[in-house]
């Protein structure tokens, strides 16, 4: 018996957390929701064999990312769904403070991050929302620590500049 | 690579470069009334339920079990998995009735007093006399159709008292499946809290039990409820 938490744990601990990054990282309830399950299950079926000295939580990520990506390949490219994520986030029940005028706005900065090469929206949102260290987002992305950071760094970057062009 | 990029800096302190570009207080701004406050509770609620039911359906079943000591038929091994008790048994060894559970409920069995503690307290306490009837949750689901009747009917049969195995199949409505009866009944994954023990050859006979001791479990069994076979 090595010391890895049960599979309920992962489920226990971590569930709440990866639904919140899979609707940051996909914009949409729905998808979020299935990826979910899918990235559970695929983390069912690998956890026999994961090293007891794993960083769970980042295995986990690194499993949800993957749903996330392949779920996004699904996607048609043009996908108008800033305004959608902009009307649902005012109506719904997030408690957002959104005033109308401000809508339109917002909904041209989520369009722009979901427009964003995945990895950097991804290296951006486990940065600043899920909180993650660089260490642990290197290994969710499969790069460097100093790879993580300049994703986020690029995302910032690009969002910036695209924004700007809008005003 | 940019020097910037190699420091740790917060946000705002990227944000501070040369290039031209929404300033990045409202961006910030921007990103987090879209992001921080998240999906909503709601939302968190639904998908944590969608993603319990669907692990349920797919995952093999979680099964507890533990053994029951300081009783006449001990060790007892209980298992229970999420609908009720699935496995009973006594006679075996630990590692007899660990495959037995494996290949009956596709599960990896866990052993934990705790989540069959009210199980074996029954069971105890029946044995013991302490209580008249064991109506504890029982998961047949592994078993067929026809030996899920059986045992049902079975456990309609009072204690202290006995039915035959004609009496089961005609109550079961196949008057002429008494041998079949004594079949499901052998194989009957709980006992005691299924009394297969007292279902009893027509003859006066005490008929078969399952398990290597088997007759004489069922003498034992009988006896404690007052039953006497000669």
């Amino acid at each position: 018996m090595n010391g890895k938490p049960t599979f309920e744990l992962l489920v226990e601990r971590h569930s709440r957390e990866l639904f919140a990054y899979l609707w940051r990282l996909l914009g949409d309830e729905a998808e979020a929701e299935d990826c979910l399950q899918d990235a559970y299950l695929r983390a069912y079926r690998a956890y026999a064999r994961l090293d007891g000295n794993a960083n769970t939580r980042a295995w986990l990520y690194r499993i949800a990312t993957n749903c996330a990506y392949t779920q996004l390949k699904k996607r048609s490219r043009i996908d108008g769904r800033g305004a959608e994520f902009v009307e649902n986030l005012a109506s719904g029940e997030a408690a957002v403070d959104v005033q109308v005028e401000q809508q339109a706005r917002l909904a041209e900065v989520h369009t722009a991050v979901m427009a964003l090469p995945r990895k950097q929206r991804a290296a951006l949102m486990l940065r600043k929302y899920q909180e993650l260290d660089y260490e642990q987002i290197a290994e969710t992305l499969d790069c460097s620590p100093e790879a993580a950071r300049a994703n986020v760094y690029q995302a910032l970057k690009k969002l910036r500049r695209k924004l700007a062009e809008e005003v | 690579m940019n020097a910037e990029t190699k420091k740790d800096p917060t946000l705002a302190d990227w944000l501070g470069d040369e290039v031209n570009g929404l300033p990045p207080a409202e961006l910030t701004q921007a990103l987090d009334a879209l992001y921080a406050a998240g999906p909503g509770e709601g939302a968190v609620q639904r998908a944590q339920s969608a993603l319990a039911r669907r692990l349920e359906a797919e995952l093999p079943p979680t099964i507890y079990y533990d053994i029951l000591e300081d009783t006449p038929f001990s060790p007892i091994y209980v298992a229970a998995g999420p609908r009720g008790l699935v496995s009973v048994d006594f006679g075996v060894n630990q590692d007899e009735f660990l495959a037995y559970v494996r290949k009956h409920t596709g599960g990896e069995p866990r052993r934990s007093a705790e989540r069959v503690a009210a199980f074996k307290v029954a069971i105890r306490d029946y044995l013991r006399g302490k209580i008249e009837r064991l109506d504890l949750e029982v998961d047949l689901g592994g078993v067929s159709a026809f030996q899920r009747q059986v045992l049902e009917e079975a456990r309609r049969v009072p204690r202290g008292q006995v039915a035959t195995y004609g009496e089961i199949a005609r109550r079961i409505g196949k008057p002429k499946a008494s041998r079949a009866v004594g079949q499901a009944l052998r194989r009957n994954p709980v006992p005691i809290v299924v009394p297969c023990h007292r279902v009893v050859n027509s003859d006066g006979t005490l008929g078969g039990y399952g398990g290597k001791l088997g007759g004489r479990r069922k003498i034992e069994l009988l006896r404690l409820e007052g039953v006497v076979f000669a």
